[in-house]
This record gives C-alpha cells, sequence and structure tokens, in this order.
C-alpha cells in the first residue's frame, strides 16, 4: 500500500510509542525501504529520544532524602486545626499585602501632582538610555514629559499617544518643521491635554511600553 | 525490600498499621520525589511535594478505587500538586515582576533548575528545548521518557484520552527533532 510521507511520519512517531498493529507496522517498513527521506526523519526522531533520556536521568534520578513517617501519620490524622492556622495565617498575609499595594498606588498618584512644575528647559534626570526599554520617559516634572524618538515615530504619532497635539509639542520645542528624529529628545507637555483622549495614569507614572503604542499609534508612512 | 501487594497495603494503612504505612512510604517514595522533581526541577521543592502527595493519599485513600493502579492513583495525586506549586510559582513571578515596575526596584529572581549535568552542547540544546515546552507537552515527554510510562498510562494519570497523549508526542518531539535539526544545520 502507497501512503504519503506525512502518513509515514505519522506512523513513525506512532511507532515510537509502541502503538502500530501488524498491518501498519509492514506498511511502515514497506514505505521505509524506498524512502531515504523518511529513514532520516526516523532517525532523527530516534537521536532525540537518545539523548533525552540520559539527560533526563542524570538531572532527575536523585535518591530523595528519607520522609518521616511520622510526620505524615501526624498531619494525617491532625487536619483541622492545620487548615484553620493556615487559612488565618493566609488570610493575615492577604490584607496586609493589599494594603501594601493599595498604599503604593495611592502614593504614585498622589506624587504626581504634588511635585512643583519644573520650568522648561531643565536638564534631564540621566536615566533614558536608547536600550533601555521600560523607561523612555523619564520624569521631569508634572507638564513635562522627556521623549526619547523612537524610529518611525512621526510628530502626529507622538502627539495622539500623549493626547496633546503637534502644535503645542513644537512650541514646547521651539521647532520650525514637523520632522523629528530618531534618538532625539522631544519635551511633551502634558498637562494641558485636552480631555478628548486619557492617557492611562501608570503609562505616564511609571513606564512606557513600546507595545502599547503599537496599538495605539496610527501607522505611519 | 520485596514489594507489597497494593491492595494489602491499602486495606493496612486504612486500619492504622503503621508497619504498612511505612512500607506503603518507602515503596513509592523514590518515584513520587523523582515525578515531583522532573516537574518542578527543584529537590526542597520536590520533598515537599512528595510529602504533601503521601499525606493527600493517606487521608483519601478510603475512598480509592481499584479502577487505576495505585501507582498511577499516586502519581496523579504527586502531578495535581506539582502543578499547583508550578501554578503558584508563576503568580509569584508575576508579583515580582509587577513590583520590580511599579517600585522600579530589582528583586531577586527565581533561580531554577540546576543544570550542572549536561555534557555536550547537543544535550544542552535538548534540555533547553524540553525547558521551552509548555506544560502539557513537557508532562507527557517527562511521564514518557523518564517514567518510561506507556501511553495508555499517561492517559489514566492525566485523565486524557489516548489520542491526546499521541498529539501531544508527536507535537513535543516534532519540535525537539527540529531543535537538533537546525543544531546540525549551524
Amino acid at each position: 500500500m502507497q501512503i504519503t510521507h506525512e502518513e509515514a511520519r505519522r506512523l513513525i512517531q506512532f511507532n515510537t510509542d509502541k502503538a502500530l498493529n501488524m498491518q501498519e507496522k509492514s506498511t511502515l517498513s514497506t514505505h521505509l525501504k524506498d524512502c531515504i527521506e523518511c529513514r532520516a526523519y526516523a532517525e532523527e526522531i530516534k537521536e532525540v529520544e537518545s539523548i533525552l533520556l540520559p539527560v533526563m536521568q542524570r538531572q532527575w534520578n536523585l535518591q530523595p532524602p528519607p520522609l518521616s513517617v511520622d510526620i505524615i501519620h501526624a498531619k494525617r490524622s491532625s487536619r483541622t486545626p492545620t487548615n484553620i492556622i493556615l487559612t488565618t495565617r493566609n488570610a493575615a498575609i492577604s490584607v496586609v499585602f493589599l494594603a501594601f499595594i493599595f498604599s503604593v498606588w495611592q502614593f504614585a498618584l498622589s506624587s504626581g501632582p504634588k511635585l512643583k512644575p519644573a520650568p522648561v528647559g531643565v536638564p534631564p534626570i540621566p536615566t533614558p538610555s536608547t536600550q533601555s526599554t521600560s523607561t523612555k520617559i523619564a520624569l521631569q516634572a508634572c507638564e513635562e514629559r522627556l521623549y526619547m524618538v523612537q524610529e518611525n515615530d512621526t510628530l502626529d504619532s507622538i502627539a495622539y499617544q500623549f493626547s496633546t497635539s503637534k502644535e503645542e509639542i513644537m512650541a514646547a520645542n521651539s521647532m520650525k518643521s514637523e520632522a523629528v528624529q530618531a534618538a532625539t529628545e522631544l519635551l511633551i507637555p502634558i498637562c494641558n491635554f485636552t480631555p478628548t483622549g486619557t492617557i492611562n495614569p501608570e503609562i505616564i507614572a511609571t513606564t512606557y511600553t513600546p507595545s502599547k503604542r503599537a496599538t495605539t499609534t496610527t501607522p505611519d508612512g | 525490600m520485596t514489594e507489597a501487594h497494593p491492595s494489602w497495603l491499602i486495606s493496612e494503612c486504612i486500619a492504622g498499621n503503621e508497619a504498612a504505612l511505612e512500607m506503603f512510604v518507602r515503596q513509592y517514595e523514590t518515584s513520587v520525589f523523582r515525578l515531583a522533581l522532573s516537574i518542578v526541577g527543584d529537590s526542597a521543592e520536590a520533598s515537599e511535594i512528595t510529602q504533601e502527595t503521601f499525606i493527600a493519599a493517606l487521608r483519601s485513600l478510603p475512598a480509592y478505587q481499584e479502577k487505576k493502579s495505585l501507582k498511577a492513583w499516586l502519581y496523579t495525586i504527586a502531578l495535581n500538586r506539582s502543578r499547583s506549586h508550578l501554578r503558584k510559582r508563576r503568580v509569584f513571578e508575576r508579583l515580582r515582576a509587577t513590583l520590580t515596575t511599579i517600585l522600579q526596584i530589582e528583586t531577586e529572581k527565581q533561580v531554577l533548575p540546576e543544570e550542572a549535568v549536561i555534557q555536550s552542547e547537543k544535550e544542552a540544546q535538548i534540555w533547553r528545548a524540553l525547558n521551552e515546552l509548555d506544560e502539557r507537552h513537557r508532562i507527557v515527554v517527562i511521564l514518557r521518557y523518564f517514567h518510561e510510562l506507556s501511553v495508555t498510562e499517561i492517559s489514566e494519570i492525566l485523565s486524557v484520552h489516548e489520542g491526546t497523549i499521541h498529539s501531544r508526542l508527536h507535537s513535543a518531539r516534532e519540535k525537539l527533532r527540529s531543535t537538533l535539526k537546525h543544531w546540525h544545520g549551524e
């Protein structure tokens, strides 16, 4: 019986798991006799297996430290008290943790507006590097942010990202034309944005993720 | 040590025979430990899972039905425990990443598994490719090759159709093969 390479490969795979009946086995071996390609495939699968097993054995054939049967015996019969203690402990940890996260969040929200607006042109915080993907905006003040221009950015796309207008960006940077150059820094006036578009506060307060941009910008030429 | 008959062990353990309990634990602890170790990759965590597995098994022993072999039943418990440890670890990892982002601090990253015994670049490739498989595929490969279980046994332990096990094995092997092929090609 003639079979395709695709079917032969499937049979090879099944054969590896000892799941072929006699007829399938003979079909496969007939095909393999004439097909160099599938023989090579079978060899490759065999090679994978021959490497896999010793690697796993060396990694995991360890002797366990002997278990204490007494502990198992004791824990098996004392179910309820352990559970109450565990539940209480877990609940307490969760509450403390939630409180912590909440306070961090509140702090992040409140610390932004409290900062006095710094005058335009204050030297940037020396964090941004071209390699960093997460910190592309350096927090300078409430109203101004430094933004490192990326490849393929246009003034429009930047203005769109920050829900501001390109005129405002041009004014803030005393720009004469709309051309922007990658790897240069732009001051972005943020507090003046019009309320039509909202910015995720997390993006402003902490990080700037390029993937976010990819979904919000309009493609440019 | 000769192996005691499973049904005798079960009835004696339920009756509270401590010698039988000890036999039960000694008979299966190595395989349960190795199963846990192969899934979570950390020996301290694997011992913990082994202990949890026996405690859980002894508690539900009265409900055990001999549809599954005792070993397969223990493996199922151990596997579920191991997966829940993996889940916890993933949650912890996500939390760590979030904290790192929010607070802009470096938190200590969990270092995983010991890779000291890799002997050749080929082995390293396969080992890496194995660890990059997703959990469902990785587990069947481990059960099939390291624990040398048949497809039928794996399907019993995971409560998944044999056809599904076959197809997971196929695609996992296919990935490992292409890794090796790629390596040969370079």
